[in-house]
């Protein structure tokens, strides 16, 4: 198994949470997995890392549709991050609606970290291919 | 009868200053003139094609063509003739071309006028239609018109047995030139003696009116027509044409000769036409059309101020008006409306060419165009466009956030059920249990908040009465007494209690529910919540204004989303995204309106516009 530093997961729903913490805890090895309700708790939390030096987690999960600030919303202000490092950000939602691929589209050509684009649900293989490429 | 002398040699300049497509042909069929839009439109040089056979032009259609174009020098008025560009040669655009007889001053059919128009599709029917009508009036139609040819070297005249009808001879009879000219009165015959030889020896055209000894002995008047045609400055031949006159139109010969007309086309074209004064702005002269159009007599505009005909937005751009017909020549055509005699609104388009007399006063001669059944069918399709766009908008969201909600909860269910599979131990499965439990009720809270918003869209044939405000506050009060409790809130209302607002019972409960839970629920933790309620008036609305001192919302922020479904913007663990949305369609379901101000941690004022209708 691959070693993989620190997993962070940004999702409002306890469940997928759940499930996410243990199809990842079965597959890979980690220092530490965080998850967030929200982009805004999340952006909040991972800006005080960068600004007091403590390391970005490599690999982050991002639902689409929460409250407050929203998968888009905390892109866009995590790119801003002059964070050196390529990010591995895996988009995982239940949306089919294609405005939201386009989106999709638009952050990936800004931004110098690896954003990909899943449609839940995410199972054990996935979970293994995304952590190998990390 | 001498009058008439100039008659015969109209001046045809006008036509380079009108802003129509329009071109002009003989009795021959042969092209005299044509518009510099035409010319563009057909992609043809005028000095390449004048004189033509202007049926040669179009010889795809010539059959059709040339059927309508004998009608109307039969002095059928405004016939259409459907032209399908994929048939021919030029111009790539169908187009309507209205035909009707060319008349000089004296109202003789010395040719057609074609005007061409944009094809639309009201008119594409109404051609259908007019088709049969004019096979109807084929028969009533009447030709007086012979027309004839006189060759000068072999001294030969032939003419179409029309003419033989109008000299009251035999089909068969063939003339030679004094025999036709010994039919006329004696003093008739020395004016056409000397007109012929006139035409002959000078080029000089004749346009007369003479009597006519029939070989039954009765006198008729008929009007004659010659233009004589040159070849290496000799006089070859002679063609022209023969009108048996009515009594009539002998009498207006007087009265049209002292009407002034300085567009020969002026009251034959089928357009509103209308001359105003450049720099006074006044109507100089306005055509039958035009008249036919407006509903009003003459006088009504003559010398009147075009101004106090049009609406403000029309009249306040008379300066760029002048400014683009100085430096154009034209200004771009401009819609408005116009309240006819009979006080309907009217949607004219109007276009305007400057001309200039032979003293150089500028005019402009303007083209008015009622577009009113268009124009109401353009804003109904506009409408119903929006509507359909609007409505398939919302379908496709709906449908969206359906799938994507549903699809969660049973990727939640696949997974959980999964984990349960694996794990044997019993704590570990009890843990799952619960969480299956819990994902259930998720999609069944899910279902209901569906469930709501389909109840709201399939309402909306429901009647709406006239509630007493105040009384359907009282039950939702009832209703939030605990929460108000709970919170030591307090409802300060300040509506009359005459206030009547026309609502759906079920929605004006679900909607004030739905708006004082939210001021209580999105409260200031430092603060107990206060609700004002009150009431404004104006002409098509009661508007309930509904205050509070929580929260509030970053508009600047949010203000697109807010009635947004499933969107939320506290950090409260009550919130579903599904209140607002529902409010509103509720509002909308009853044509009324919501509208909000706020601001952060100040408070929200919600105001709900119920249509008073």
């Amino acid at each position: 198994m691959k070693k993989i530093s620190d997993i962070t997961i940004i999702d409002d729903d306890a469940i997928t949470v759940f499930g996410l913490r243990k199809l990842i805890s079965s597959s890979v090895e980690y220092n530490s997995i965080k998850s967030y309700a929200n982009g805004k708790i999340a952006i909040d939390a991972l800006t005080d890392f960068f600004n007091n030096g403590i390391q970005i987690p490599q690999i982050i999960f991002l639902d689409i549709n929460m409250p407050i600030m929203d998968g888009w919303e905390f892109l866009e202000a995590f790119i801003e991050l002059p964070i050196a490092e390529k990010i591995r950000i895996n988009i995982v939602t239940s949306s089919i609606d294609p405005r939201d691929k386009k989106q999709w589209e638009h952050y990936k050509s800004k931004s110098h970290h690896m954003i990909t684009f899943n449609q839940k649900p995410i199972d054990r293989t996935k979970i293994t291919e995304i952590t190998e490429m990390a | 009868m001498f009058k008439s002398k100039n008659s015969s040699s109209f001046s045809l300049d006008w036509i380079n200053q009108i802003p129509s497509s329009i071109v002009i042909i003989d009795t021959d069929f042969k092209l005299i003139s044509a518009s510099p839009r035409w010319q563009a439109n057909f992609q043809l040089d005028l000095n390449a094609i004048e004189g033509k056979h202007f049926l040669n032009l179009f010889p795809e259609i010539s059959q059709d063509l040339k059927a309508r174009l004998q009608y109307s020098l039969d002095g059928l008025r405004d016939i259409k003739f459907k032209y399908n560009a994929k048939d021919c040669q030029y111009s790539s655009k169908d187009s309507i071309w209205h035909l009707n007889p060319w008349k000089d001053g004296y109202g003789n059919i010395i040719g057609v006028v074609i005007k061409v128009e944009p094809i639309s599709k009201t008119q594409e029917l109404e051609i259908e239609l007019s088709k049969t009508k004019l096979i109807l009036n084929q028969k009533s139609a009447v030709a007086k018109i012979g027309s004839w040819e006189f060759d000068v070297q072999k001294e030969e005249l032939h003419w179409t047995p029309i003419v033989n009808k109008i000299y009251g001879l035999p089909a068969a009879f063939e003339p030679n030139l004094d025999e036709a000219i010994g039919y006329y009165i004696e003093e008739s015959r020395e004016i056409i003696k000397r007109v012929v030889f006139e035409a002959i020896n000078s080029g000089k055209p004749w346009n007369e009116k003479a009597q006519l000894k029939r070989e039954d002995g009765t006198i008729i008047w008929v009007n004659t027509i010659g233009r004589p045609k040159f070849k290496e400055g000799k006089c070859i031949r002679i063609i022209g044409t023969i009108q048996h006159l009515q009594d009539e139109v002998v009498q207006n010969v007087e009265v049209s000769n002292s009407i002034k007309i300085e567009y020969p086309l002026f009251e034959k074209v089928p357009i509103g036409l209308a001359i105003i004064d450049l720099e006074t702005g006044v109507f100089l002269n306005l055509n039958q059309h035009m008249l036919k159009l407006t509903g009003f007599e003459k006088e009504y505009f003559l010398n009147k101020n075009y101004k106090q005909f049009v609406n403000a937005h029309f009249s306040s751009q008379s300066e760029n008006l002048t400014q683009q017909l100085l430096e154009k020549g034209s200004f771009t055509p401009i819609k408005f409306t116009f309240s006819n005699n009979k006080k309907h609104l009217l949607n004219l388009k109007v276009t305007g060419t400057l001309v200039e007399d032979s003293t150089n006063v500028k005019s402009v001669l303007c083209t008015f165009e009622n577009i009113t059944s268009q124009f109401k069918l353009e804003k109904n399709l506009k409408n119903t466009i929006a509507s359909a766009r609007e409505k398939n908008e919302q379908l496709l969201n709906f449908a969206h956030m359906v799938s994507h909600n549903l699809k969660t909860h049973a990727t939640n269910f696949s997974l959980l059920l999964n984990f349960l599979n694996d794990e044997t131990g019993k704590i570990q499965r009890n843990k799952y249990m619960n969480m299956l439990f819990s994902a259930s009720d998720n999609l069944s809270e899910t279902i209901k908040g569906l469930r709501e918003i389909v109840a709201v869209k399939s309402s909306i044939n429901e009647e709406k009465k006239l509630l007493s405000l105040n009384e359907s506050l009282f039950v939702v009060e009832q209703n939030v007494a605990g929460l108000l409790k709970e919170t030591n809130g307090k409802i300060i209302n300040e509506i009359p209690e005459t206030t009547l607002v026309k609502a759906l019972p079920a929605y004006l409960n679900s909607i004030l529910t739905n708006c004082i839970t939210n001021s209580i629920k999105y409260r200031c933790d430092d603060k107990k919540p206060i609700i004002i309620l009150s009431i404004e008036e104006n002409k098509s609305y009661t508007i309930l204004s509904v205050e509070d001192n929580g929260l509030g919302i970053d508009l600047e922020k949010y203000g697109n989303e807010l009635f947004g479904l499933y969107k939320t913007f506290h950090r409260n663990k009550e919130s579903r995204g599904i209140g607002l949305y529902i409010t509103k369609n509720q509002m909308d379901a009853m044509n009324g309106k919501i509208t909000v101000e706020s601001k952060p941690n100040e408070g929200t004022t919600f105001k709900f516009h119920f249509n008073k209708k």
